[in-house]
């Protein structure tokens, strides 16, 4: 009778256990399988519905753990979105919830750098580093936050921290190095970073702009024409590259050439200030100030707030000034 | 049938673990990134990381623009002076100032200084490489100005009315840069000081430097007048805080000026000096205002958390400088840039 009670007591026993620990991995499972859905949906790019899914998480399973990774999805729709306030109190949530997490601290500070609240970026990507030494997202995260507030020395250190503990480093890091010396007219020191960057970037067009940058600043002005056409070419032609070119032909170059550039240019991009702009400076310098001053005169109408009109404005007065 | 029960029980409950561990890490935590996967975690972040901004038509036209500018034979663009203002420990804010100025290429003729903008700018013009002007803001402190700077000192001051010397500023500055007359100056430099007894301003353009730049910003009330040639002299910030004039006279076509600025509403009373020094600021502010119509571009660089004697945030306000005028540095060039419009395209234009 005793022996058949105690079996009965570990059967009863053994079986809430069990109920209990099937329960919770269920609910487990059911939570995963949630998350699951509305990654899903945010992988589709259904940043409404995958909200509203992380949100129901949140709602209906608290607990730290999924907690974290419902909060996180919930800040990554909401950026997506352009909703910067609410992406921001979630990922603070989450990061408070797993505190230890370098990667929930990095979304964190990344969405504070593009809010441009440097201080609070630079707090939180320092205690990245402050656990991850090496960590090249935080290292990369405050040399972008030091070049927006001006602190190119800095923001060059840490740079240089990104590249050497990686050992294939992103060419875009090598760039932004080489961009970060270049801002600070560190020219040698860019262009031994360019001798590395440029093996690998044979066919990337911003990093012959940035090589044609350097050599022009330094007054190699034949170099900086060749890169700078070497840009051009594998850019197809892009307008920022192709306008910096027919002005700096017009200066190092053929005349005629940078002449018929920005014709094109004008012809391709007829409502563009700064292409007007071009051309007006082209034919100044090719001693044609009435056809200049009637480009000239174009740009300064389009807005008048910007450089491009205000400086349009004084080339009228100086050509004006020289016909008297 | 108990065996039965049993057995659907195990086999629940392996079925219920390997869920359970499937969601967990080794390290005991979930991990968010088998949900979210690296991919998604990233992607946004590391387009932000990577992005330089795009470049705006301005952008284009500007930097070409500064390159004519700055490739000019000196001799042919206009003149730059740059005035740094007098502000205690919070004129370390154009050290921050200088860097950008200097990173950007940006051309400085002449400098004239007042008080601690004399100190800055006579260091500068020394040729004194702005990494020695930021290692002097970290370890600055009140007493750097003088050997009585000490509680005893303070002591004496409130009691005895013994006013402190302030040679060891002027012994402090020859050890910085050496014992220089203002002709050694690699750029020409002028500083303003304020003769007590006339209140004539005095400005030095020649001489001991160190001598000069001790009597700019020898603060009245707390130092010793300054004896030179027959005249007592004092902070020339009561005179003229930001000598736009002086760097006029000294040639400057177009001027530059950090000015620091003290917002003296907000000034709390705790001592006597609190109000010598309220009614210098607001004295100072009133002929400032009047001398900087004659500046081209003014930058004001914002300073609040940093007090005037509050030297051991001399780093900090270099900071908040440099973000000032990071921030204002493309004005600055605009500004330049469409002042000189007319060098600068004689020379485009030139054969």
């Amino acid at each position: 009778m005793t022996i058949r009670a105690n079996n009965l007591r570990f059967s009863v026993l053994l079986a809430a256990l069990l109920a209990v620990t099937g329960c919770s991995a269920n609910f487990y499972a059911r939570k995963t399988m949630e998350l699951q859905a509305a990654q899903d949906l945010y992988a589709a790019g259904d940043y409404i519905n995958a909200a509203a899914g992380f949100d129901r998480i949140i709602a209906t399973h608290p607990g730290a753990a999924v907690e974290a990774r419902a909060y996180l999805g919930l800040g990554l729709s909401y950026e997506r979105m352009n909703d910067y306030g609410d992406a921001l109190i979630n990922y603070r949530i989450a990061v408070q919830l797993y505190p230890k997490d370098i990667s929930l601290m990095l979304s964190l500070a990344s969405l504070y750098d593009r809010l441009k609240l440097f201080p609070q970026a630079l707090e939180v990507y320092n205690k990245a580093l402050d656990k991850d030494g090496d960590n090249l997202r935080a290292n990369v995260g405050i040399a972008k936050t030091y070049m927006s507030l001006g602190y190119l020395g800095l923001a060059a250190q840490h740079y240089e921290a990104a590249l050497e503990n990686e050992e294939n480093p992103d060419l875009r890091i090598r760039m932004a190095y080489i961009e970060c010396l270049y801002r600070q007219r560190r020219y040698q020191e860019a262009e031994d970073a360019m001798a590395k960057a440029l093996p690998l970037g044979q066919a990337n067009a911003a990093l012959w702009l940035l090589l044609a940058e350097i050599q022009y600043d330094r007054g190699f002005r034949n170099r900086a024409i060749d890169s700078i056409r070497r840009a051009s070419e594998i850019s197809g032609g892009r307008l920022d590259i192709e306008v910096r070119r027919a002005l700096w032909l017009s200066t190092d170059g053929s005349l005629d050439d940078a002449l018929a550039l920005a014709r094109r240019l004008r012809v391709e991009y007829p409502n563009d200030p700064l292409v007007c702009w071009t051309l007006g400076m082209v034919l100044l310098k090719a001693d044609k100030p009435e056809e200049a001053g009637r480009y000239m005169k174009e740009a300064a109408s389009y807005d008048a707030r910007t450089f491009i009109s205000s400086s349009a404005k004084k080339i009228i007065g100086y050509i004006a000034d020289a016909k008297k | 049938m108990k065996k039965a029960v049993f057995l659907f029980f195990i086999a629940l409950a392996g079925q219920a673990s390997s869920a359970f561990a499937a969601s967990v890490v080794p390290d005991g935590l979930f991990d968010y990134r088998a949900v979210l996967s690296s991919d998604i975690f990233t992607k946004d972040e590391m387009e932000l990381l990577y992005s330089s901004g795009a470049v705006t038509s301005d952008e284009i036209a500007r930097e070409f623009l500064w390159t004519q500018l700055l490739a000019m034979p000196s001799e042919k663009r206009p003149k730059v002076g740059l005035v740094l203002s007098g502000g205690g420990a919070r004129g370390f804010a154009h050290v921050g100032v200088l860097d950008v100025l200097r990173v950007n290429g940006f051309p400085v003729d002449m400098i004239a200084g007042t008080s601690m903008g004399a100190v800055v700018g006579s260091m500068y013009a020394a040729g004194m490489p702005i990494k020695t002007l930021w290692q002097i803001g970290n370890k600055a402190t009140l007493d750097i100005a003088s050997d009585d700077m000490n509680t005893f000192g303070i002591i004496r001051l409130l009691t005895t009315e013994t006013l402190f010397s302030s040679q060891r500023m002027g012994a402090f500055l020859n050890e910085k840069i050496g014992e220089k007359n203002f002709s050694d100056l690699k750029i020409p430099f002028a500083c303003v000081a304020m003769d007590i007894k006339t209140g004539e301003r005095v400005v030095f353009t020649d001489g001991d430097v160190g001598l000069a730049v001790r009597a700019s910003m020898n603060l009245p009330g707390v130092f010793k007048p300054v004896e030179y040639r027959h005249r007592y002299l004092v902070d020339g910030g009561v005179a003229d805080n930001a000598p736009v004039d002086v760097a006029r006279d000294m040639g400057a076509d177009w001027v530059f000026t950090s000015l620091i600025r003290t917002n003296y509403t907000r000034t709390s009373f705790g001592s006597i000096y609190s109000y010598l020094m309220q009614a210098l600021d607001i004295r100072g502010h009133m002929l400032v205002d009047e001398s900087l119509k004659n500046s081209n571009f003014i930058l004001v660089p914002q300073l609040g958390e940093v007090g005037f004697l509050d030297f051991s945030k001399a780093t900090r306000a270099g900071q908040l400088g440099l973000e000032e005028a990071f921030r204002n540095i493309d004005a600055a060039k605009d500004s330049l840039m469409l002042f000189s419009m007319g060098p600068i395209l004689n020379d485009y234009t030139r054969k």
